[in-house]
């Protein structure tokens, strides 16, 4: 989000919280997976926005915010000393074969979230921010401190694990 | 050169083109990357149904952004203690 090309002056802090609160909001409930820590999580990384407003230059505001959001995260994670992640090797791939057409009518946004919810914290932040908030590539590589092309790699592998997921609600596979 | 094309529907998609059909679905993909990937997936099978579905899938976890906070949870964020904090340049009480 290019909030400073179009004036000369740094917009105040308060307006571009306020603009970012729902953006904020859905990439912390993706990366705490609960409401309460969500709102915890956003109000700590504004304070910590806050407070080096006069410091940052400007560009990518979203990018920067959401780093300090996930930062902020990675703190409580060590905090509370780090809860269990869905290793990826337990994810089968899946077979292209015939499980689309199952994708196409149970894909519906809430049920893909669920889904979105138990893929690696890695995998899932690829996918918030580049397919739910849909910010570009190289900002949302800003934002998860990582190169472009590493971003780019987690959100392909992160789709087909969600493919291979979203494979196994296929009717065929319930009792 | 010669391009081949699976003619099947069934199958993955061509090795050498999921990364631009991932970047095609998503919107990434801009003029003649945008264009080959296109189409090549008109021409084949797999390509064209790992295109058709992925985009799919992107556009329903597009739609999941609509999930927004509570009126009260984002009443209670913009009021936050991020206010006074950031003016007294202080750590918050919990």
């Amino acid at each position: 989000m290019k909030l400073f090309q179009q004036t000369s002056a740094k917009p105040e802090f308060e307006v571009v919280a306020l603009a970012e609160l729902p953006v904020l909001y859905r990439v912390a409930k993706r990366l705490t997976l609960s409401d309460a820590d969500a709102e915890d999580l956003v109000g700590q990384a504004l304070y910590l926005a806050a407070k080096a407003w006069t410091k940052f230059d400007g560009r990518h505001v979203r990018s920067w915010l959401i780093q300090i959001l996930r930062n902020e995260h990675l703190t409580v994670i060590r905090k509370r000393s780090s809860r269990p992640e869905t290793p990826i090797q337990d994810v089968v791939e899946p077979q292209e074969d015939g499980f689309w057409e199952e994708v196409a009518w149970r894909a519906v946004g809430q049920d893909l979230l669920r889904e979105v919810d138990l893929l690696p914290e890695d995998y899932r932040m690829a996918i918030t921010l580049c397919d739910v908030e849909e910010m570009p590539y190289d900002e949302a590589a800003e934002a998860l401190g990582i190169p472009a092309p590493t971003l780019r790699t987690r959100l392909f592998r992160a789709r087909r694990i969600l493919r291979a997921k979203l494979a196994h609600l296929s009717p065929e596979t319930q009792p | 050169m010669k391009l081949t094309h699976n003619h099947s529907d069934e199958g993955p998609p061509c090795r050498h083109m999921e990364g631009l059909l991932h970047q095609a679905a998503d919107g990434s993909a801009k003029g003649v990357s945008r264009w080959y990937a296109f189409s090549h997936a008109a021409r084949c099978g797999r390509c064209g149904r790992f295109l058709d579905r992925l985009t799919e899938t992107i556009k329903q976890l597009r739609k999941a952004r609509e999930e927004e906070p509570t009126p009260e949870a984002l009443s209670r964020l913009a009021q936050g203690k991020w206010r006074s904090a950031a003016d007294k340049n202080e750590e918050p009480q919990d």
